[in-house]
C-alpha cells in the first residue's frame, strides 16, 4: 500500500513539473459538475458513504463528499460514476 | 430506448443489508455489474436494480461485501412471461391456436377467378373444383401445372392460365382465346342469289353480270349477278370469244314482305300456394355441406324450394363458411284467364322483335298486326314491309342450277 502511494504522488509530481494532465498520467480523480444537476466523476477508488443529501466517494488521496437534495448515484462501473440530483456543493477532504 | 431495451432484458430489484452497503456497490462497480436506481433505505440498507442476468452473481458479491441480498421485485417481459408457465390451459390454447393458423392456412379456403369476361367464372370454378380445386382442398397436394393444362384442354375458349397459392387463397389469373377473323375463300367463283323475294330498289355490281334492274320484282333462288362473265367477239365478229368465270360481287336491295305469326293460350295454369311448407337449415363448411335435418325426403307432389344463403364476408373476402335455409312451399295448379290486351301486346312485340332480328340490318318500311282467337288460343299475325340486302354468294358447285352460258 505505502508503495503504491508512494508511486502516485511521484506520478503526481511528475505531472506537475512536465505538465501533463493528472487524471490520466497519476490516475487523479477527475470531477465534471454539468449545471447543479449532474455530476460525473472519472478514477474514483468506489463510495464510502451513500445517502439521498450527501455521498461520500473516494478519490485515493482525497475524499469528494457531494451535497444536496434527492442525490441518486445513476451509473457507476469500476472507473467512472454518475450522480444526479439538486447539487448544492462539492467538498474535497 | 433504454428503457425498452431494459423492458426486454428483464430487471431484478434487489436489496442489500449488512454493515457496508457501499462496499457491495463497489464491488459490483468493479466486476462491471451495471446497476442502477440506488435508493438509500432507512435502515441501512441499499436498493438497487441491475440486469436480469447479472442476479446470480450477486450472491457472491453480497457474500464478500457481507451483506444479504434480496430480491424485492422482478420486472421486465421475461418475467411477465414467466406467469404464465404455469397456466397450462392457455398454453396449452395457445398451441393449439397456432397449430389451427398453420394448418388452415394449408387448406385452400376461397378461389378468386379474374380476367375473364367472355367465359362466365362460374364455369371455370366448377372445372376447377372437379379438378380438386375448390375451397376446403389440401393447398400442398395441388398440382398446380397439371391442373392448368387440364383446365386449358377443357375449357378452349381459355388461351392462358394460372393457379397462384397464397396460403388459405388461390389466386387463378386467365386469359381467353381470342378468335381468328372469319377467313373468306376470295378464289372461289360463284353467283349472287336472291334469299328472298321482293322488288328491287338498288343493285351495285361490283364484278360479275346482271340482266336485273331497279324496279324488278324476283323471286327467291332467282339469280342477281351472275358470275359467268361473256366475252364478246369484236365488232363486225360473228363469234363471241368465249365465257369467263369470276366471282359474282355486289348489293342488292329490295323491298320485300314478311309474315310473322305468334300465339298464346288465352288460359294459363298458375300457382296457388297452399299454405304447407317446410323449413330445414344447412351449413356449408369449405365446400362440404351440413344439414340439420334428418328425412330429405319432401311431402308435396308440387313444390317450390327457395334457398337462402348467408355467406361470411371479412375484409373484402369470402369467408367459406355459410348458412342456409331451404323453404319449400306447397302450390296447385289452376287455370284463370289471362288478360287479353296485355298478351297481344306481349306477342306483338315479340313479332317486332323477332322481325328486326330476321332482317338484320335492313329497315322495316311498314307494319301491319292482325289479331284472331280461335279455339281458345290468341293469334297475332305481323304483315311487314322491310327494305333488305337480299344478295346471297353462291359457289358454283353449290348452284349447278344455272349452268354457265
Amino acid at each position: 500500500m505505502g508503495t503504491r502511494r508512494k508511486k502516485e504522488g511521484i506520478l503526481e509530481k511528475t505531472a506537475q513539473v512536465f505538465d501533463l494532465p493528472g487524471d490520466l498520467v497519476a490516475g487523479l480523480p477527475r470531477v465534471e459538475l454539468i449545471g447543479a444537476g449532474e455530476l460525473r466523476m472519472e478514477n474514483h477508488r468506489g463510495i464510502l458513504a451513500y445517502g439521498k443529501e450527501e455521498i461520500h466517494i473516494s478519490g485515493g488521496k482525497l475524499i469528494v463528499k457531494v451535497r444536496g437534495e434527492d442525490l441518486e448515484l445513476r451509473s457507476m462501473n469500476a472507473g467512472e460514476l454518475l450522480i444526479t440530483g439538486r447539487i448544492f456543493g462539492v467538498d474535497l477532504n | 430506448m433504454k428503457r425498452i431495451v431494459n423492458y426486454l432484458r428483464g430487471s431484478v430489484e434487489i436489496e442489500a443489508a449488512g454493515p457496508f452497503p457501499e462496499r457491495f456497490l463497489n464491488l459490483c462497480a468493479r466486476r462491471g455489474i451495471v446497476f442502477w436506481g440506488v435508493e438509500w433505505q432507512p435502515d441501512g440498507a441499499v436498493r438497487l436494480t441491475v440486469a436480469r442476468r447479472e442476479r446470480p452473481r450477486l450472491e457472491e458479491l453480497g457474500a464478500r461485501a457481507g451483506c444479504t441480498v434480496e430480491e424485492v421485485v422482478r420486472e421486465g417481459l421475461p418475467s411477465f412471461l414467466a406467469r404464465f408457465r404455469t397456466r397450462y390451459a392457455l398454453l396449452i390454447g395457445l398451441a393449439l391456436s397456432l397449430l389451427a393458423v398453420l394448418l388452415m392456412t394449408q387448406f385452400v379456403l376461397v378461389v378468386d377467378v379474374s380476367g375473364n369476361e367472355r367465359v362466365s367464372s362460374a364455369a371455370i370454378l366448377s372445372t376447377l373444383r372437379r379438378l380438386g380445386v375448390r375451397p376446403g382442398a389440401f393447398g400442398p397436394a395441388i398440382d398446380v401445372d397439371l391442373i392448368e393444362q387440364q383446365v386449358l384442354l377443357e375449357q378452349s375458349e381459355l388461351s392462358w392460365i394460372a393457379i397462384n397459392l397464397y396460403g388459405a387463397r388461390a389466386e387463378v389469373l386467365v386469359r381467353e382465346r381470342v378468335a381468328p377473323p372469319e377467313v373468306v375463300d376470295e378464289s372461289a367463283y360463284g353467283d349472287v342469289v336472291a334469299d328472298r323475294g321482293g322488288v328491287i330498289t338498288r343493285l351495285e355490281v361490283l364484278d360479275g353480270e346482271t340482266e336485273w334492274k331497279v324496279g324488278a320484282a324476283v323471286a327467291e333462288g332467282d339469280l342477281l349477278i351472275s358470275g359467268n362473265v361473256l366475252l364478246e367477239g369484236p365488232m363486225y365478229s360473228e363469234q363471241d370469244v368465249g365465257w369467263r368465270q369470276v366471282r359474282a360481287r355486289g348489293r342488292v336491295w329490295a323491298r320485300t314482305w314478311r309474315t310473322l305469326e305468334a300465339q298464346i293460350p288465352l288460359e294459363a295454369q298458375v300457382k296457388t300456394y297452399t299454405g304447407a311448407r317446410r323449413q330445414r337449415c344447412f351449413l356449408e363448411f369449405m365446400g362440404r355441406r351440413v344439414n340439420f335435418y334428418g328425412k330429405s325426403g319432401i311431402p308435396f307432389p308440387l313444390y317450390d324450394k327457395i334457398s337462402e344463403i348467408w355467406s361470411g364476408e371479412g375484409g373484402g373476402w369470402l369467408i367459406p363458411v355459410s348458412v342456409g335455409r331451404e323453404t319449400i312451399r306447397e302450390y296447385t295448379l289452376t287455370c284463370a284467364p289471362i288478360d287479353q290486351a296485355a298478351a297481344e301486346d306481349m306477342l306483338r312485340q315479340r313479332l317486332e322483335e323477332a322481325l328486326r332480328k330476321e332482317i338484320g340490318q335492313g329497315s322495316v318500311v311498314s307494319m301491319d298486326f292482325s289479331a284472331v282467337i280461335q279455339d281458345g288460343v290468341l293469334k297475332v299475325t305481323l304483315n311487314a314491309q322491310c327494305s333488305e340486302e337480299i344478295g346471297c354468294f353462291v359457289p358454283f358447285e353449290k348452284n349447278e342450277s344455272h349452268p354457265a352460258g
